[in-house]
């Protein structure tokens, strides 16, 4: 057991030269340290601004799977919920320098997958490519967890899960202070004690 | 009686946890002047480090301890268990790297502490059980361990002092092996285990599932009032603290009481690292303990010593306080001290879908599950290990409105996913008891000590051949169980045979100074006592002579009342 060792939050700046030090990313050359401005060329994925930590392309990149995953629905949409917004808020404090480095590198590693698979970066591939593309990629991470770049994405996918059944949107019926439990109802009897004592129900 | 200086009490209890509340609020009521040392930070109660009022989006991370320190190898072992290991009361949990203690690295052993005011008593999960006959008859029965020298009779009316107290909700279920109690209303249970417990008195009449007992307030509790001891809200978010003062803890009901009467003094911030031994009157006269902030020592005197650190630190501390006398610690003629280390295990378990409850609907997060108290005292046909098991569990509904938990799909095969099977799904987890093993040990590291220059305390201790047979067993019945229960799709939770069985999972560990009636093989007699030294008590897991299969803490409760009685008797006869 080691004793304890504080880090210091990385600032994005500092962090993201880094980064480029370790490899750069398509698009990344484009989007350096403080930059908030991406090349878009010809991106064909909704373009995200930089965050505080995260530069655009990993902005966009992010969002665009975090959405795949959380799917689309008579429900809120991970951009609803803010996943990659909270994520980003949060990456530079709470996540360590090696998770840091991994993250940082998810975009690369679906670019080149998409070559590989669709001879196209990921984000120059259409809707239905990228979340073709997306799924593929999630089965191969599946089938072989140990290989780094699939682990890390698997850590990304828990993340956005975490992140977004924890969301205000995604917990619309949630009950702070239920008051009492009932293990025996009806859907029609449940729904009426949600509705009267959820936080913000809209069920 | 009173003290005499700052410095001076009647009496002293080291640690202001589960047991050593109740010490402290028993002994105050006596008219004892009563120190309580803890090495723990100061807690008020409810405290600004609750976070049971923040909804999930709320919470610092949402929940997430930080991934920094797992990457600095922080909370080692507290990160193996995963539905514990939360941000929003990681406060209220040690870090080994802080608090080191050391094992052999192919046999580890899990010790969860909370050191600070109330110590374990706000994070524990309130399971609160009566121990049987039975369970006191287990070391003289196969002849395993220090026979007990109590008998449930000795203990019940002190069960029910406590249950009175502190408020525990359960049924009286009239099962021979879990003895009922003063009880409050129980918790209700879901339609699903409803259905399961009916299918189980039918098919398995000696196998009953109840609902679970526990510290947790259903309805008004007079005794409770007087502390502004609210009834629980069916939240679920007792390990974050609980403002309305809902469950039991120390906190909340025993340092409050002894406060009441005037005679409590709480010194926080103070690892006591020896009991003061006095070989001329052959007495402890005190403790030394030594301030968090400077580091600077202090000596506490008093009539009594109670320790009360939470099993193993009270170990510890009497290993810590070896002298000429006793090279091997204190009150350790015997050469137990740190002999019987016990934890419950279990690793073992099943689950399955319960079909036909599709409409129905649970409203309100219960804070307590299910129960199946050990049925096998009695040796069974099919079973090649000796002792036996419980389990414990509870049905769960499908959140079908969301993805599931993280698997391979996305979008809509993810969420389709989450959704498979039915809305119920039952889960039942094996708590066996082990047997008592000399050789499973604690003892003082001898070369790496603490950052106070303290030996770190060294655990040696495994389950064997016999807990990994029960542990097998286990998987079997829980199978069994659950299919005898009308359970469709069940699924078998069983390790490898082989798997190394680690202690301390379970949180409740125990043995180290064992109670029992002989001085030449036990650590303290019948009433928590030393039978080396007549004024120092011990009434924490440490003395369990046994394991039992029951969750502990509510016997340490009645240990703790009754031996602080029979100490605050011996004080006023003047026989210390
Ligand atoms: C997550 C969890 C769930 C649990 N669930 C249950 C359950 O459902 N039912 C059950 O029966 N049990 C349960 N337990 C176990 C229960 O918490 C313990 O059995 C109980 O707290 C033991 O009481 P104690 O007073 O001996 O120790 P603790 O409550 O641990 O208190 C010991 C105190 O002593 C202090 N201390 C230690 N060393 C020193 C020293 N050298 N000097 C000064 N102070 C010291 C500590 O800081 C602490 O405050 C659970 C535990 C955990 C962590
Ligand atoms: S479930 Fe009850 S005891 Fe637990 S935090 Fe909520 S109100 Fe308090």
């Amino acid at each position: 057991m080691n004793d304890p060792v504080e880090i210091p939050p990385s600032s994005r700046r500092g962090f993201l030269g880094l980064c480029l030090a370790g490899g750069g990313s398509f698009g990344l050359a484009a989007c350096g340290p403080g930059e908030v401005v991406c090349e878009i060329g010809n991106w064909a994925l909704p373009v995200k601004p930089a965050g505080v930590f995260f530069d655009c392309l990993q902005m966009s990149v992010m969002s665009d799977a975090a959405n795949l995953i959380v799917g689309e629905g008579e429900w809120p949409t991970a951009d609803d919920a803010q996943v990659v917004t909270y994520l980003d808020q949060i990456f530079g404090e709470w996540a360590g320098p090696d998770l840091k480095m991994r993250m940082s590198r998810l975009p690369e590693h679906l670019d080149n997958f998409a070559v590989q698979q669709q001879g196209r970066a990921y984000v120059q591939l259409d809707q239905e490519m990228r979340s073709e593309t997306l799924s593929r990629y999630d089965a191969a991470a599946f089938a072989d967890r140990k290989d780094e770049a699939n682990a890390t994405y698997i850590e990304f996918k828990s993340l956005v899960l975490k992140i977004y059944n924890t969301s205000a949107e995604a917990n619309r019926d949630f009950v702070l202070v239920p008051g009492e439990y009932i293990g025996n109802l009806s859907a029609s009897e449940h729904l009426e004690l949600v509705r009267a004592k959820a936080l913000d129900f809209a069920g | 009686m009173s003290a005499q200086a700052d410095t001076d009490f009647d009496a002293i209890v080291v640690g202001s946890g589960i047991t050593g509340g109740w010490v402290a609020k028993e002994l105050c009521e006596r008219g004892l002047k009563v120190l309580v040392l803890e090495r723990g930070r100061n807690l008020d109660h409810p405290s600004a480090e609750y976070t049971d009022f923040e909804a999930p989006w709320e919470l610092e991370y949402r929940g997430m301890v930080p991934d920094y320190l797992a990457e600095n190898d922080r909370y080692e072992m507290l990160r193996r268990k995963r539905h514990i290991y939360r941000n929003e009361h990681r406060q209220f949990f040690v870090d080994d790297a802080e608090h080191p203690y050391s094992f052999p690295e192919d046999r580890p052993f899990m010790w969860t502490r909370g050191y600070q005011l109330g110590g374990r008593s706000l994070t524990w999960a309130r399971q609160c059980y009566r121990w049987s006959q039975k369970d006191f008859d287990a070391n003289r029965k196969d002849g395993h361990g220090s026979p007990w020298p109590i008998g449930y009779e000795d203990l019940a009316p002190w069960y029910s002092k406590v249950e009175a107290f502190a408020g525990i909700s359960g049924n009286a279920d009239g099962i021979d092996s879990l003895p009922d109690g003063e009880f409050l209303k129980p918790w209700g249970m879901s339609a699903a285990e409803d259905q399961i417990a009916a299918n189980l008195r039918k098919e398995r009449p000696d196998r009953p599932m109840i609902i679970g007992r526990c510290a947790n307030l259903t309805e008004d509790h007079e005794p409770s009032n007087a502390f502004g001891r609210g009834v629980c809200q069916a939240r679920s978010r007792c390990s974050s603290g609980c403002a309305y003062g809902a469950y039991f803890s120390s906190l909340s009901a025993t340092l409050p009481a002894a406060r009441l009467t005037g005679n409590l003094t709480v010194v926080t911030d103070a690892t006591v690292e020896s009991v003061v031994y006095d070989a001329k009157q052959r007495k402890v006269t005190g403790v030394r303990a030594i301030q968090s902030v400077d580091g600077s020592r202090e000596t506490y005197s008093g009539k009594i010593v109670f320790l009360n650190a939470g099993s193993l630190n009270s170990v510890h501390l009497l290993m810590n306080s070896q002298g000429a006398q006793h090279p091997s610690g204190l009150a350790n003629s015997s050469g137990m001290l740190g002999a019987y280390i016990m934890d419950h295990f279990g690793g073992s378990g099943a689950s399955g879908d319960v079909p036909g409850l599709d409409d129905r609907y649970a409203f309100g997060r219960r804070p307590v599950g299910i129960y199946v108290p050990n049925y096998r005292h009695e040796q069974l046909g099919d079973a090649d290990f000796l002792r036996g098991f419980g389990f414990q569990g509870s049905a769960q509904q499908r959140k079908n409105e969301k993805p599931g938990a993280n698997g391979p799909g996305i979008g809509e095969e993810l969420r389709q996913k989450g959704q498979k099977g039915p809305r119920w799904r039952m889960s039942l987890f094996m708590y066996g008891e082990m047997l008592p093993y000399e050789d499973n040990r604690a003892s003082l590291h001898k070369t790496k000590t603490d950052k106070f220059g303290i030996p770190l305390l060294h655990m040696d201790c495994e389950g064997r051949d016999n807990e990994k047979k029960m542990r097998a067993q286990g998987a079997k019945d829980a199978v069994d169980l659950l299919t005898a229960g009308g359970c469709v799709n069940v699924r078998e939770i069983a390790p490898e045979p082989d798997a190394f069985v680690m202690l301390g999972e379970r949180t409740h560990e125990m043995g180290g100074a064992c109670m029992g009636a002989d001085p030449r093989s036990s650590v303290v007699n019948g009433m928590c006592q030393t039978h080396d030294i007549a004024n120092l008590f011990v009434s924490d897991g440490a003395v369990m002579a046994s394991c039992g299969t029951a969750n502990p803490s509510l016997t340490y409760m009645a240990l703790s009342a009754r031996a602080a009685h029979h100490a605050a008797d011996l004080l006023q006869e003047g026989k210390l």
